[in-house]
């Protein structure tokens, strides 16, 4: 007899039980989703820094002062990296290409005219590469400029929310707003660039770094971040040393004491970031692989009431020829199949949940199948290991007997 | 050319003092005692006896479905207590068609699903399969009935169904347990045609039954009571129909 036909049997006798073989399926698909689905997503995720980090470009680095991933409260130890010393930093250090600062201010109310926002709009204080670095285009108007920077300006750039808050129709070039109060004359708007995990990335407004740290530093809290352009990625490594020899000394650090800030690359970024991600995976592989565990004892539990069942079926299949083989193999692949169905579905929810993160971070999430292939190799395995016993049992029926169950 | 009814063959089946007892917790039923019997190719056997003196006990054995607890049965002349489950299971599949008292189908198949079941365990292809159940079930006048499932139908239809799937794979041995016992007297006589046809045709027919009329037909009647066999004598009748070989249901030209 061939499988085919054992498959076939399979389903009819999955279709005959629907309530209960629902119940194992949904077992085994939690398992496999927590594996595929999770290592899609985190998939997604990666795939997504590391578009974000290309665009960092890869011979560029950041000297900031808390670490990108903080575990703890270390930046709560560490003296903030001043405009003063940021500026000092970017005046000197001539082995860059390009120095840009920025920091960020959170909970800013905007008002215009009589209307005024809540205070969901950050401010980010930059200098002129912060658009450019970050992949924002500006739709009216204009970037803030060096000179602007230079001067401390009150001009500002607001982003696609801020504009269609309080300029739906009209142009907002020109225009005055406020800033917690202070006014600040819009120069440019920024072209939207939609949300990530529902999180608008068009909510902010951008204003010259020295005119932030005049109305908006406060002593503990602000600190700047340098993102700092080697020539080329041959001297990053160079550039990076000599970064750091200027920063300990304009942070007077004496010799042999530890740096006080942080220097992070894209390397050391998704470096860390996939440290991360494989635990994520593992995790989800572990738990996917208990949750597979249990769904193979269900498996096997819902055999042996199964075989009890059909206790006449097998009796009458035997009676017309079946052999013991006939019924095992037909058992085994019974439980086989449930299994496979089970990771069809969890395959099919994981590689959707991935899809849609990936859809929210706007890129096409990998497929895993890695993950995806070792769910089925281990749903084939528990369907076996499983299905086996109450196979075994169901063959070892005496067909008188079993013809005479009730 | 002289009907193939009258030319009887070897021993197949052979049994000698087969007994079977069933042990009912401090209660031990005798099903069979001392039973000793030879049916040969091609013999119409019809096997009679009040409820529960042990005929399907002994159509069980004789189908190498149960085993006797003492005496050896020989099937073809081999002794069957020595041969292995597949062996048992393909003499069960291809050598013998046996129609239970209880149809035994299965209730989750249609007619024709029920009717292929044998020949999927013979490794047959699946259309070949469809096309000899839609054939065993016409040949049962149950073609308007392919797709009713087991629950679906009389019990009547139940019993042509069952005696389609013991034809299906086209056995040597045809064993019926009371195949008539849910019939009307008309498709009572169908099938009995049915059968007396089988025979012409080479095989050996053994059935089980409580009516005379349908005894009357077999050309050895044998009569079992408290799990003996009472009597097994040639059917005088039949005999004489064979010699003469003009059976009423079926004319035969010499
Ligand atoms: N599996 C069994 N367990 C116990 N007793 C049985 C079993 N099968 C048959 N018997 C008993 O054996 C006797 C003969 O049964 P059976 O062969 O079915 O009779 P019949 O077919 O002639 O009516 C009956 O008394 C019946 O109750
Ligand atoms: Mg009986």
């Amino acid at each position: 007899m061939q499988v085919t036909e054992s498959v076939r049997m399979a389903i009819g006798a999955i279709r005959a039980n629907k309530l209960r073989a629902g119940l194992t399926l949904l077992s085994i698909s939690i398992g496999v989703f927590a594996i595929v689905g999770v290592a899609a997503a985190v998939g997604a995720l990666t795939a997504s820094i590391d578009k974000q980090l290309e665009s960092l470009g890869r011979s560029t680095f950041i000297i900031q002062r808390d670490p990108a991933f903080a575990m703890g409260g270390v930046g709560d130890r560490r003296a903030q990296i001043t405009l003063r010393q940021a500026m000092d930093f970017k005046n000197r250090f001539t082995a860059a290409q390009e120095v840009s600062l920025t920091n960020f201010i959170g909970g800013v109310v905007i008002k215009f005219e009589e209307k005024s926002s809540d205070p969901t709009f950050f401010i980010v204080g930059g200098d002129e590469s912060y658009l450019p670095t970050n992949d924002f285009t500006v739709e009216e108007g204009r970037s803030i400029d060096p000179m602007d920077v230079q001067n401390g300006s009150d001009v500002v750039v607001i982003g696609a929310d801020v504009a269609n808050k309080f300029f739906s129709q009209r142009s907002a070039i020109g225009k005055q707003i406020k800033l917690n109060g202070y006014p600040y004359t819009v120069v440019g708007v920024l072209q939207s660039k939609g949300a990530v995990f529902g999180q608008s990335q068009d909510n902010f407004v951008l204003i010259p770094i020295t005119s932030a740290a005049r109305r908006f530093f406060d002593e503990w809290g602000s600190s700047v971040s340098m993102a700092i352009r080697a020539p080329s990625i041959e001297t990053l490594e160079e550039t990076m040393d000599q970064a750091i020899g200027l920063m300990r000394i304009i942070r007077r650090l004496d010799i042999g004491k530890e740096n006080d800030f942080e220097v992070i690359t894209n390397e050391s970024l998704s470096e860390t970031f996939g440290g991360i991600t494989k635990y994520v995976s593992w995790f989800g592989a572990i738990c996917g692989g208990f949750a597979l565990l249990a769904a193979g004892i269900g498996i096997m539990n819902i055999m042996l009431v199964s075989v009890k069942e059909r206790t006449r079926e097998i009796g009458i299949r035997k009676a017309i020829g079946a052999t013991s083989g006939n019924i095992l193999s037909q058992f085994i692949i019974e439980a086989v199949t449930l299994c496979q169905l089970g990771a069809l579905i969890g395959i099919g929810i994981g590689v959707g949940m991935g899809l849609a993160v990936g859809a929210l971070l706007g890129i096409v999430a990998p497929i895993p199948w890695g993950s995806v292939g070792i769910s089925v190799g281990i749903c084939l395995l528990i369907g076996v290991v499983f299905g086996s016993f109450p196979a075994w049992k169901a063959s070892q029926l005496d067909p008188i007997e079993a013809l005479r169950y009730e | 050319m002289a009907p193939q009814a009258t030319s009887i063959g070897e021993p197949i089946i052979e049994i000698h003092h087969v007994s079977r007892r069933y042990v009912m917790g401090a209660e031990t039923i005798h099903a069979l005692r001392d039973v000793s019997l030879t049916i040969r190719r091609n013999e119409y056997v019809a096997i009679m006896g009040p409820s529960g003196s042990g005929k399907s006990t002994l159509m069980n054995i004789i189908g190498c479905l149960d085993t006797p607890s003492g005496g050896d049965y020989f099937f073809e002349g081999e002794l069957v207590s020595k041969m292995s489950d597949n062996e048992l299971a393909q003499i069960r599949n291809q050598q013998i068609g046996f129609v239970f008292q209880t149809f035994n189908l299965l209730a989750r198949n249609d007619a024709v699903k029920n009717v292929e079941l044998p020949l999927v365990y013979a490794g047959i292809s699946r259309q070949e399969r469809q096309e000899r159940a839609v054939e065993a079930l016409r040949q049962v006048a149950l073609e308007d009935r392919m797709t009713h499932k087991p629950n679906e139908l009389s019990g009547g239809q139940r019993q042509r169904v069952a005696i389609a799937r013991a034809l299906v794979t086209r056995p040597s041995i045809i064993l019926a347990d009371e195949p008539t016992g849910n019939l009307d007297t008309a498709t009572g006589i169908d099938i009995m045609r049915l059968f007396e046809d089988l025979w012409r045709k080479g095989n050996t027919i053994i059935l089980v039954t409580h009516e005379e009329d349908v005894a009357r037909n077999a050309a050895r009647i044998i009569r079992v009571r408290d799990g003996k066999i009472e009597s097994d004598a040639p059917n005088p009748n039949r005999i004489q129909m064979a010699a003469t070989a003009a059976p009423t249901t079926a004319p035969a030209t010499p």
